[in-house]
């Protein structure tokens, strides 16, 4: 058990948070600036805070109230930094074996010796940082921070020197060995491909505060409030009037359409009928219907959209349109309602570019609930 | 060796390894640490950079000898005088600002992640500074010594020089004819081989 509750005032920025996490990997994430790093370094005691409580597994590192300051060396808390700052003047060997310099010299080479294995850096053991690859760069990284057998392992954006094919096979390795040591770590990171896919548990910042901490395939589908949704990415966020909230569904008013969403029953921060409601429909979770193939399309009926597509941005694999609804309301300043996200190959089969007019409908587990609306 | 050269190459050694044992915290301090004044010291021991060192020293053996700081140094047990001690001082501060300023830059230098890894590895502040910041500083330190030298003995060889002609000044036997030509051939190549060194040093990091 993670729990972390800090306070600390910087010359225009506040960091005010509060999450616990289960062990496993925690990541924080959410945009540049919001305080993740802040975070990271209070915990490992290199920033003193202001206030607050920090406690791993039931062991306190910091608590304000209580008068607990550990320092550095009896946290058990080891770090990888951004860009892995690996010392450039020793040897990987002497690298790893930084922090192990209260053991005997036999022990130490011992330990050494294990992590060389482990992290398959035996062949480099006697080279500089500079003239490793970025994966063996990481493995050091990593193995130095794990020589003392931490009881948590703290990671600051651990790709971000990184692009492409690269940092895709870097974050298989990062995920593989996490696994592997099995640490309860906590993750910095802005990439919520990286976040997802390294981590279980998700906590959202924004501006110095915490908007939702979970497991990660509950903040993912089920995202507290549209701040959160923001923070994401999530696209097409929309509001509407809440028509009638029923068993499982709820019914919405949007632009002049009626739109059905599932909803587990008995949920209690829904507004009343005739309130405002915020939700989502991912670009592509609306499904674009097809006049080649009208059979096949005959059974879809609900939450049946009509627009116009009014502009596309190609974007390799896929193509996003933007599509503006025919219905009430003002359109949009943007000039369109929603994103529409195709394959490529149905984009040229549909010959979107000479066919504008289209109709479109979304599954009612699609239209996601966001129960604070904007503002 | 003629005795001028010795006498030059002597307290210029001294004033250069006073600079350093004095210089290497400071200059710690200043490349590493941000806090209140830190502008002004730094300005402070910039000083003999523009400012003639050898006139620092002759106003406070004047001062000192009038002024109110005599019996401060008549209980240190400091006699002022224009002798070899304040040879050394006028040298000495000179040399301390060119090595606080090269090795400075060079503290600054050094990636900050790097002490703070330290850090987190269970290592105490002064441990990091002797197996991080120095290790990787020592570019700037070397540097520094080598180019303070060079001031420390440029700036006492003109004094001493001059001082010859001022009756009573620094209280050195007459200096012998051919003394000043070897001298003056010794300063010239230390100087150019040791900025030369100097300055790819400091050239080299990052």
């Amino acid at each position: 058990m993670l729990s972390v509750e800090l306070l600390k005032h910087l010359p225009g920025f506040t960091l005010d948070v509060r999450w616990q996490a289960r062990e496993g990997v925690v990541a924080l994430f959410g945009p540049s600036g919001s305080g993740k790093t802040l975070t990271l370094h209070c915990m490992a005691g290199l920033v003193q805070p202001d206030g607050g409580h920090v406690s791993v597994g039931g062991r306190i590192l910091y608590d304000s109230v209580r008068g607990v300051r550990q320092p550095i060396r009896d946290r058990r808390v080891g770090v990888v930094f951004q860009g892995y700052a690996l010392f450039p003047h020793l040897t990987v060997a002497q690298n790893l074996a930084f922090g192990l310099d209260r053991l005997p010299s036999a022990q130490r080479r011992k330990r050494t010796g294990e992590l060389l294995e482990r992290l398959r850096l035996d062949e480099v053991r006697r080279l500089k940082p500079r003239s490793l690859s970025a994966g063996q760069q990481q493995r050091v990284a990593l193995g130095r921070a794990l020589a003392q057998d931490p009881d948590l392992l703290l990671l600051d954006e651990p790709l971000s020197a990184l692009d492409g094919p690269a940092r895709r096979a870097l974050r298989d390795d990062l995920a593989g060995m996490l696994r592997g040591f099995g640490t309860t770590a906590v993750l910095v990171t802005h990439d919520l491909a990286e976040a997802c896919h390294l981590a279980d548990q998700l906590v959202v910042y924004d501006r110095g505060q915490v908007l939702q901490a979970g497991v990660k395939a509950d903040v993912l589908s089920r995202p507290a409030s549209v701040a959160v949704a923001q923070v994401l990415g999530i696209r097409n966020i929309l509001e509407g009037e809440l028509l009638e909230a029923g068993r499982g569904t709820v019914r919405l008013a949007w632009r002049g359409h009626e739109l059905v969403a599932e909803c587990e029953s008995g949920r209690g921060d829904l507004p009343r009928p005739g309130g405002r409601i915020a939700f989502y429909i991912r670009p592509e979770h609306v499904h674009l219907l097809r006049k080649d193939r009208p059979a096949a399309e005959a059974g879809r009926r609900t939450n049946l959209i009509r627009g116009v597509i009014t502009g596309e941005t190609d974007l390799g694999a896929v193509v996003l349109l933007r599509f503006r609804v025919e219905g009430d309301g003002p359109d949009p300043p943007s000039g369109y309602d929603l994103e529409i996200e195709v394959a490529r190959l149905v984009h040229e089969k549909l010959c979107v570019h000479y066919d504008r007019q289209w109709e479109a409908t979304v599954q009612p587990g699609a239209v996601q609930l966001l129960p604070n609306p904007p503002g | 060796m003629s005795d001028l050269l010795r006498i030059v190459l002597s307290v210029a050694g001294a004033a250069t390894l006073c600079a350093v044992l004095l210089g290497l915290p400071l200059a710690l301090l200043l490349g590493r640490l941000s806090f209140r004044g830190k502008s002004l010291l730094q300005a402070l021991i910039a000083v003999p950079l523009v400012f003639p060192a050898t006139l620092l020293g002759y106003y406070a053996v004047v001062l000192s000898r009038q002024g109110y700081f005599r019996p401060l140094l008549a209980r240190l047990h400091v006699v002022p005088a224009f002798d070899w001690k304040l040879a050394l001082f006028t040298a000495g501060l000179g040399a301390l600002a060119i090595f606080v300023r090269v090795a400075q830059t060079d503290f600054a230098r050094v990636d900050r992640r790097l002490e703070q890894a330290a850090r987190t590895l269970g290592r105490s502040d002064l441990s990091v500074i002797w197996a991080v910041t120095l290790p990787l500083g020592w570019r700037g330190v070397v540097a520094g010594t080598m180019l303070a030298f060079c001031r420390a003995g440029g700036e006492f060889a003109l004094t001493l020089l001059v001082a010859r002609t001022v009756p009573g000044g620094y209280g050195f036997s007459p200096i012998p004819r051919d003394g000043v030509a070897q001298l003056g051939v010794v300063m010239l190549c230390s100087v150019l081989v040791f900025s030369l060194v100097a300055s790819r040093l400091t050239r080299a990091v990052g």
